[in-house]
């Protein structure tokens, strides 16, 4: 399967998600933002960073870009899955392309560790535990989205509306979370959730 | 602009330059021939240092091989501006340090801490700590460990030493020298008048009235710096790109002179030609100017045009300021006229002092007799901000963001990545004892060394190489001068005897206000390698599992001098230290090497802070687990022998847990290793000699001390 990793002026998780994603089988590409189609890919992934500095606020800058009006395109024509992690659900929110926005911990601190999470996938409900690390990851949203979120919080750190962590739109062909998958792969020390997460993103592939 | 050259300096200069300095001219002295830049008090002792193993030791950073690749590292430090200007200054410090990595070609992988702050200044605390949260993390490099100390002796004279490591194949690093007829490019943010003479501030003591020195201090951009990093990584690749150089200290003047200097050619630079961000610039400001995220190349001419595309794909700035030809000139030009013309030699080599300080006062040898009974002394001791977990701090910076971290840190003694490139690992960390310095210079820089090594050790890393960050106080002071001598003759010394080479390094003097200085505060951070991951070994010890401490035993006639305990129960620093003995150190490292690779080692921890009590507390804390032993040989001791005996730090042991006991006795007492057993891992009860502890309520006070008074409003 192939997958591409978007890398905008700021990205720094680009690496990682691109090893991670190998080691679970796909075949990745690197984007630049510049990037005007993405047709070849079955997935697209937003990785985590400070896009653009995060100035103004986190995602903001980057939804200018003219790689995000392709992704629009992309889901549009209903090609391949979109993933947003971290950085890259804060863009998909600001672009509107999810539900709701990210806004600054309670704590009004960066946060960096691991976290117990709630994964439902198919009806089905499992613990999981992946690493944070973000300042600006408090969901917030006023709309019903309850049957689009399949990844909660167990110990909310940030303060996030229903302990959102992570949710679907609302045709369950793009996903953002928080939590930081591609970093609970290769450690004991952070877990290998990670690798379940990318098994589940192979799936809703294939699902088309 | 403040000039800071002394008469005797200014003689100096115009003795070797045979003629009078103009205007500007006092200007590139009072930065080039400062402390800060020059070294003049600490050049001569440096030279002391062990520097075989070490590659490039002479670069902006030096380094270490593992297998084909460099690996290089090194300390800064931003004392000085975070005294004023805490967030900028500790973002700004991390900003330095990762572009002297970057001058090598070097992908900076990782950051490390060693801070200092009297625990009443909330606001410096937390400034140095934002600083370093949303200026590293936004880089996008793992903040992965590292150290936090206070003390009262560095009110208003916060320590920031920070550290990087960085990444490159052996055959492609660059260096800095120019070579006659290049061009010389400037990369990155626009110059501008902040941090104009800042090599010249950190060369002084603090003003009272800090208001006056912000102008000092720079500001940072990470953002820039991301790009900055990326940018210059490609632009390393070019095969026409000869020399590179960071804008630090002393900013344009440094680098381009420093460049000059090594490649022994001449250099005119042409300051119209740079991209400002303000007008109106002085010669002496713009060349002064610490604007950050800059660096310098030099380039041969048909190369440019690719530099250039790739500085605009990233959406950066460069100009070409100048060139490079045959002799030793530094020309300085703006408004088509030639402002200064000197000698580069006499630019890159200040006058050195000789130190020769006279034998200073005895410090307080005194023993510390005083009692408190061992339940209190526990209880506030895990409380103790200086003991309690920094969770703190290290939560708020990105330790895991590339994806290399294996240990998250306080997880063991040394942070450990993974080298992906060939599948090593290293391990990391930096560590101080200024109490112990202060009470003796020498014992305590090697007692510094030994905690970094043992460090290593007990989370499975061979130790390869260290870099140091000398933090003094005024050094034209006797007392300094005695204690610079021995701590770096000390570092020498037991650099040499382990066979571990000093890669690079940093020294920051004046750090004193009209009222107090600083202890003679020695960092060290050291780098080492595994060669997978079952090697590593972390500080959790497992249910059931057996505690055995291997090395010295302590006794009434220890020497313990500057523990811990000492100045949290009774505010006392004095004693005499331990001595170490190189032979049962490496001894230790190789029972614990061999112990782990028969599977009868667990987990391990060094003893230090705190002692024996101290360091089991932190490792039960660390696994979530009760114990049941003995730590003391003997139930008649009155208060005060059972907290030397228990707390006391002498040099020379680790704890560790095994599942197999007999296999690991056997071992021990078959290779000779001095050993004692103290009990098992069970339940949720820490219990030993008659005392009985809760771990739940004990780990509480430990993980959330510092919190609980930080995140008060």
């Amino acid at each position: 399967m192939k997958a591409a990793v978007v890398v905008f002026l700021g990205t720094n998780c680009e690496t990682e998600t691109k090893r991670a994603l190998e080691y679970c089988g796909f075949d990745v590409n690197y984007v630049n933002f510049d990037t005007k189609n993405l047709d070849d890919y079955d997935a697209v992934f937003l990785s985590g960073g400070f896009s653009y500095g995060d100035y103004i606020r986190s995602g903001r800058l980057a939804k200018f870009t003219p790689v995000v009006d392709a992704l629009k395109n992309y889901i549009e024509s209903k090609r391949g899955v979109t993933v947003g992690i971290c950085n890259g659900f804060q863009i998909l929110c600001e672009a509107h392309i999810l539900k709701g926005a990210l806004v600054e911990n309670d704590s009004s601190r960066f946060i960096c560790k691991n976290t117990s999470l709630e994964l439902c996938y198919k009806g089905k409900k499992r613990k999981i535990i992946l690493p944070i690390a973000h300042r600006e990851g408090k969901y917030v949203c006023f709309d019903d989205i309850n049957e689009f979120v399949f990844l909660k919080y167990l110990d909310n750190p940030n303060g996030s509306m229903h302990d959102v962590a992570g949710l679907y739109d609302a045709k369950r062909r793009v996903m953002g979370l928080m939590p930081h998958p591609e970093r609970a792969v290769f450690a004991k020390n952070f877990g290998f959730d990670g690798r379940e997460f990318f098994e589940i993103i192979k799936d809703e592939i294939k699902r088309g | 602009m403040r000039l800071s050259v002394d008469k005797f300096i200014v003689n100096q200069i115009e003795k070797r330059l045979k003629r009078k300095m103009n205007e500007l001219e006092k200007h590139i002295f009072s930065a080039m021939w400062s402390e800060h830049c020059g070294y003049l008090h600490s050049k001569n002792e440096l030279k002391k240092f062990n520097t075989k193993g070490a590659l490039f030791p002479y670069e902006n950073s030096g380094g270490v091989k593992i297998g084909e690749w460099g690996i290089f590292f090194k300390t800064e430090s931003h004392n000085h501006p975070c005294a004023v200007e805490p967030y900028q200054g500790a973002a700004t410090g991390i900003g330095g340090i990762i572009r002297d990595i970057l001058a090598l070609n070097a992908r900076p992988i990782a950051l490390l801490n060693s801070l200092k702050f009297s625990f009443s200044q909330k606001h410096l605390i937390e400034g140095v700590a934002r600083g370093i949260s949303d200026y590293g993390n936004s880089c996008g490099i793992a903040n992965v460990g590292g150290e936090v100390i206070f003390d009262d002796k560095y009110y208003d004279l916060p320590i920031v030493n920070v550290m990087a490591v960085g990444i490159v194949p052996v055959e492609k690093v660059k260096l800095s020298a120019a070579k006659k007829n290049c061009i010389i490019a400037l990369l990155g943010s626009p110059t501008g008048p902040d941090g104009v003479g800042g090599a010249a501030f950190a060369s002084k003591e603090l003003a009272d009235n800090k208001s006056d020195d912000k102008i000092h201090v720079q500001i940072g951009d990470p953002f820039v710096k991301k790009k900055l990093i990326e940018a210059t990584l490609e632009i390393l690749k070019l095969d026409g790109v000869v020399g590179c150089q960071d804008c630090g200290a002393a900013g344009l003047l440094s680098s381009t002179s420093e460049m000059a200097y090594k490649g022994k050619c001449s250099i005119e630079l042409d300051l119209d030609k740079l991209h400002l961000s303000k007008n109106d610039l002085s010669a002496a400001q713009i060349l002064l100017s610490e604007t950050q995220e800059r660096m310098v190349f030099a380039l041969q001419e048909e190369v440019f045009d690719e530099v250039f595309n790739i500085a605009k794909r990233y959406e950066l700035e460069i100009s070409k300021i100048g060139k490079t030809y045959k002799g030793d000139e530094y020309i300085i030009k703006k408004d088509g006229k030639i402002l200064s013309n000197t000698p580069v030699q006499v630019i890159c080599e200040p006058y050195v002092y000789e130190l020769c300080p006279k034998n200073c006062n005895n410090k307080n040898e005194r023993e510390c007799f005083l009692q408190t009974d061992l339940s209190s002394a526990v209880n506030k001791l895990v409380s103790n901000p200086e003991f309690a977990s920094k969770k703190w701090f290290f939560q708020q910076w990105d330790y895991a963001v590339g994806g290399r971290t294996f240990m998250p840190p306080q997880q063991s003694g040394a942070a450990a990545l993974k080298l992906f490139e060939n599948d090593y690992f290293i391990g990391i960390c930096m560590d101080s004892k200024p109490r112990l310095c202060e009470l003796d210079s020498y014992l305590g820089t090697k007692s510094t060394f030994l905690e970094s090594y043992r460090n290593l050790v007990s989370s499975g890393f061979e130790p390869l190489g260290l870099t140091n960050c000398l933090n003094f106080a005024n050094p034209e002071n006797n007392d300094t001068q005695s204690d610079f001598v021995r701590v770096t003759s000390a570092l020498a010394d037991i650099s040499n005897a382990f066979g571990i080479p000093v890669v690079s390094g940093n020294v920051s003097f004046y750090n004193e206000t009209k009222s107090t200085k600083i202890y003679p505060t020695v960092t060290v951070g050291m780098l080492g390698y595994c060669k997978s991951e079952n090697e590593l070994i972390e500080a959790v010890f497992c249910k059931n599992e057996d505690v055995f401490l291997i090395g010295r035993k302590i006794n009434l006639n220890s020497n313990i001098g500057g523990s811990l305990y000492q100045k949290i129960l009774f505010d006392f620093l004095g004693g005499k230290l331990d001595t170490s003995n190189y032979e049962l150190e490496i001894a230790l490292k190789n029972a614990i090497f061999e112990l782990r690779k028969k599977d009868l080692l667990s987990g391990a921890i060094d003893v230090s802070k705190g002692g024996l009590l101290g360091s089991l507390l932190c490792v039960l804390f660390n696994s979530d687990i009760g114990f049941c032993g003995t730590l003391l040989d003997n139930k008649n001791y009155n208060d005060a022998q059972k907290l030397k005996l228990l707390f006391g730090e002498i040099e020379g042991r680790y704890i560790f847990s095994t599942n197999n006991f007999h296999k690991t006795e056997n071992y021990l007492i078959g290779n000779n290793i001095p050993f004692t057993y103290l009990g098992k891992c069970v339940g949720d009860k820490i219990k030993f000699d008659g005392y009985e502890f809760d771990l739940n309520e004990l780990k509480d006070k430990y993980l959330n001390s510092i919190e609980n008074v930080l995140d008060e409003f």
